[in-house]
């Protein structure tokens, strides 16, 4: 970890910083940040890899699925809920496309990884 | 110069308060066992503890919920006693029993007393020969749906159905009217029956706007209980506790004497061992018994901060019969502490875990601050277990700058690697509701139950981790100018630009 003792408009301010890979993470006055820049093609192909997935992001139960095969859902709509340490998570859509496939059902155990939904894929341009 | 009958103990349990029981060890010239997981091989604990035995896979029903495999690892290492810390088999009276017949000490209450209010019905009962209120509710044999319906509608709506053998926020169901009455208790029986293995359940009452206070007790070996006062806990997640406070700001003195002579007068009827916490709902003036803990809580550290007092180190003489127990006289709170969960989870995102390698972390040390670590860099938080990095804890003399030292706390905490908590719990402290003491146990539900705003940024601080970013440099050493040409001004000058 870097370590800044940086003069900011007269002011004192202490940064800490760690760079690995094409991520830094920063601290400073009081909030953190995970920090990427990335080219517009690399942004785009990165969306398209797996945005049309929703994966479970830990091991846990479903309690819901608001996604039936066919059905025309939102970007930011919940597709998936779930429940694992005492918590209840939604999950969403990430792009505005049609549902393709459900793997799932309300009571199923998963794994963390596990794809739970597909939505069909967004044609790159 | 006293003689241990505790020579070497072994820690069934993990994170932070593996850690804390091992400082507590070795302070008293213990030497521990960790009794830990494939996974958590890279973790402080694991680091820390002098000897370590792996009791299996991560799921933890492979390896921190499985009796034999902790025996056998605590056996093999010739350990005199095992501490089980909180939550996997701290409150599993057949752990108790096994601990014993297999001649180690079970730092702990006895089986008997964890059976006796574990049950979450015969507790109940305890507490009516008792004579103490009892949040008002249905606990008979009778599990018709026509009489659990019937009772429901007896007690008044709203009507919270819960596992008998659940316990910790688990397995509970809020019926709001008579139409989802059926619907609520069946499915509450379902997943009874799956999470607890019975369907059994019970009615309460849902007070919809207590408190959560519980109160630290502590039993010796002759059987005197003392209570180490009260906690407030009321705000949570999904009954998942997040801050918790000592002592409750708003609890009147009256209502402190009522409550702290019913849980020892609990503890002493129970004949209660070792420390324990008796919870209750504060609603109205009124109090009601919630459910009683016999262990340790992961909160623990705030009432040690107000009082002067070490848990652990009680919890472990005690085991020995080498414990004075504190007169109730000397206790006597100081000042106010507030404690603070880490977890690691993103909440611009609704708290969604966030798993991965801690990068780096930093806990700066300051007057009246006191950190509980799990994890440090190059540990790796995954899914196989709760979030929870470490604890925050800080005291200062009123809860007002106990509340801005915990504010300050946590933005100068840094931790590199995973998503955390730490700007919801900013947002929760800098509320108004939260800062007035007022808030009671729907807090979270009205007013923090959606994901925070994103944090913003300001152009200088985008041109710092642009720089940053740009800089190709990932040691550290003083930040260098690089990527803005001479002519632009930078707004980040180093303090080795001063002379």
């Amino acid at each position: 970890m870097k370590i800044h003792n940086l003069i900011h408009k007269n002011k004192k301010v202490k940064a800490y910083t760690f760079k690995v890979g094409d991520q830094l993470w920063a601290h400073i006055n009081g909030k953190t940040i995970c920090y990427t820049e990335k080219s517009a093609a690399q942004k785009s192909n990165a969306q398209s890899q797996k945005s049309h997935l929703i994966l479970a992001p830990m091991p846990g139960k479903i309690s819901k699925v608001n996604a039936s095969v066919g059905m025309d859902v939102e970007s930011g709509q919940t597709l998936v809920v779930m429940e694992a340490m005492k918590m209840e998570y939604a999950l969403k859509a990430s792009i505005s496309s049609k549902v393709e496939k459900v793997f799932f059902k309300p009571g199923d155990q998963v794994k963390l990884g596990d794809v739970l939904v597909e939505l069909k894929k967004e044609s790159s341009d | 110069m006293t003689t241990h009958k505790i020579k070497r103990l072994a820690i069934a349990n993990r994170g932070e308060v593996a850690v804390r029981i091992i400082h507590a060890c070795h302070e008293l010239g213990i030497e521990t066992i960790l009794l830990h997981s494939e996974a958590d091989v890279h973790t402080k604990a694991y680091r820390m503890s002098d000897i370590t035995h792996c009791i299996g896979p991560s799921p933890t029903n492979e390896s921190y919920l499985n009796i034999e495999a902790n025996i056998r690892g605590a056996l093999e290492h010739k350990a005199n006693a095992i501490h089980p810390g909180f939550g996997f088999l701290s409150e599993n009276a057949d752990f108790a029993d096994a601990v014993v017949k297999a001649g180690m000490i079970f730092v702990g209450p006895s089986s008997e007393s964890i059976r006796m209010l574990g049950d979450k019905i015969s507790a109940k009962k305890l507490i009516q020969e008792v004579g103490l209120p009892c949040v008002p509710g249905y606990m008979g044999e009778d599990q018709s749906l026509s009489r659990l319906e019937a009772e429901a509608k007896k007690i008044g709506y709203p009507v919270i159905v819960k596992a008998a053998a659940g316990g910790g926020g688990r397995g509970m169901k809020l019926i709001r009217s008579s139409e989802e009455a059926a619907e609520q208790i069946t499915s509450a029986q379902r997943e009874a029956l799956s999470s607890f293995g019975s369907s059994t359940v019970f009615l309460e009452k849902y007070l919809d706007h207590a408190k959560h206070i519980e109160f630290q007790v502590f039993g010796d070996s002759s059987g005197k209980c003392v209570h180490l006062l009260e906690r407030e806990c009321s705000i949570q997640r999904r009954h998942q506790k997040i801050i918790e406070e000592a002592c409750a700001s708003k609890l009147s003195d009256t209502l402190r004497q009522k409550m702290s002579q019913a849980a020892v007068q609990l503890a002493e009827r129970a004949k209660y061992q070792c420390a324990g916490t008796v919870e209750f709902l504060v609603q109205d003036e009124k109090f009601y018994f919630l459910e009683m803990n016999t262990r340790l809580q992961v909160e623990h550290p705030i009432t040690e901060m107000v009082l002067g007092v070490d848990l652990v180190k009680a919890q472990i003489l005690n085991a020995e019969h080498q414990f004075k127990i504190w007169d109730q006289e000397f206790l006597r709170p100081r000042g106010h502490a507030i404690e603070c969960r880490l977890y690691a989870e993103n909440p611009f995102e609704g708290g969604i875990p966030s798993t991965g390698k801690l990068l780096a972390t930093y806990f700066p040390e300051a007057p009246g601050r006191r950190y509980e670590v799990g994890f440090e860099a190059g540990d790796e938080i995954t899914a196989f277990y709760d979030p929870m990095i470490a604890k925050i804890i800080v005291w200062d003399e009123t809860r007002q700058r106990a509340i801005q030292k915990m504010i300050k706390t946590l933005s100068e905490c840094v931790v590199f690697g995973v998503y955390t908590n730490i700007p919801y719990l900013i947002e929760i402290l800098k509320h108004p509701e939260f800062q007035s003491g007022q808030m009671n146990t729907q807090f979270i539900n009205q007013h923090f139950s959606q994901p925070i705003a994103e944090q913003k940024w300001s152009e200088d601080e985008k041109i710092f981790f642009s720089q940053e970013f740009r800089s190709h440099k990932s040691t550290s050493g003083p930040n260098l100018n690089v990527g803005l040409s001479t002519k632009e001004q930078n707004p980040w000058l180093t303090n080795w630009d001063q002379k």
